[in-house]
């Protein structure tokens, strides 16, 4: 009997599932560790804007998302969707729309989006906006920019 | 000193008779034990010693390979890539060449297919069996999220 527990044993150590990863901090503890929030505005000029999408994806630096909040109209006042991965990422999809009436006009802070940056470095960003549209779901134009807050 | 045999050389006749009758009596040899117990004992001994028969081992064997097969296949699937169980979710997910999620149909999927969805279900339009994305057999909110939500995955790539 015992040849085979001992064969049993080899296979479930050799074949079975892998433990699953411990996930390891990557923070150089001498590294100097801020906070950061990075507000994010769409003008749309004359159109109401009724949706938007945009990506902002970290091209220098350290960086950490660590959470969303939502913009300053009451259309867009909750966080947007974005993908539950792109916490503790260095890039980020955000999507949202309001199917109301009550819709922002011009420029307006869509979203806030808190970052931890690691180490000296400056951090940089490139933010693209996918679509913006108005309440009949057709696309406009418009402008995305972002503006770095207070360091912490 | 006089040896061990000369010592006791002749001591039956130094004995009285009853005390050596006594003795012998004391030390007379034990019964003999039957030959039917002999073979019994040796048959359990050798039963207890007897190394395992080659049908023990193969009684053992069918379910020690049956548990080690099964143990194989689980981890030969549980070590497959993931990548691999994608193509049927993938081919799930697609009606007439459109993820399911494209709801608009425009070949692409972003937030502006949430909406649609969200504004048919507002304005109770005939609902659409397909937008069922979720298979709850419902269209609903859920379903909105599933699609706001296939629009911001990350894995997506680069826009």
């Amino acid at each position: 009997m015992k040849p085979f527990l001992t064969l049993i044993t080899m296979f479930a150590m050799f074949f079975g599932p892998a433990p699953a990863e411990v996930p390891q901090a990557d923070v150089n503890l001498e590294e100097s560790v801020r906070f950061m929030p990075l507000d994010v505005f769409i003008d749309s000029s004359s159109n109401e804007l009724a949706a938007y999408q945009f990506e902002l994806k970290t091209v220098a630096g350290k960086v950490k998302i660590v959470g969303v909040e939502g913009g300053d109209s009451d259309a867009f006042k909750e966080p947007g969707y974005y993908d539950p991965a792109a916490l503790a990422n260095d890039r980020i999809i955000i999507g949202a729309f309001n199917t109301g009436d009550d819709l922002p006009l011009g420029k307006t802070r869509v979203a806030r989006i808190h970052l931890q940056v690691i180490g000296e470095t400056e951090p940089a960003f490139e933010i693209s906006l996918a679509v913006a549209a108005d309440k009949n779901e057709n696309q406009i134009k418009a402008e995305i920019s972002f503006v770095k807050g207070e360091q912490k | 000193m006089a040896n061990f045999e000369e010592q006791f050389e002749d001591l039956e006749n130094r004995l009285s008779d009853g005390f050596a009758t006594g003795l012998k009596k004391a030390i007379k040899q034990p019964k003999p034990v039957s030959p039917a117990a002999d073979e019994f004992i040796i048959g359990l001994a050798q039963k207890k010693l007897r190394r395992p028969s080659r049908f023990r081992i193969i009684r053992w064997a069918v379910p020690a390979a049956s548990a080690a097969a099964a143990i194989l296949l689980v981890a030969i699937l549980n070590n497959q890539p993931k990548q691999a169980l994608q193509p049927a979710l993938v081919k799930e997910t697609r009606v007439a060449g459109f993820a399911r999620e494209d709801i608009d149909r425009n070949g692409q999927v972003n937030i502006l297919d949430a909406m649609k969805l969200a504004k048919g279900l507002k304005q109770e339009q005939k609902i659409n069996k397909e937008w069922d994305i979720n298979n709850d057999g419902q269209v609903d909110g859920k379903d909105v999220d599933v699609v706001a939500y296939s629009a911001v995955r990350l894995d997506k790539g680069v826009m």
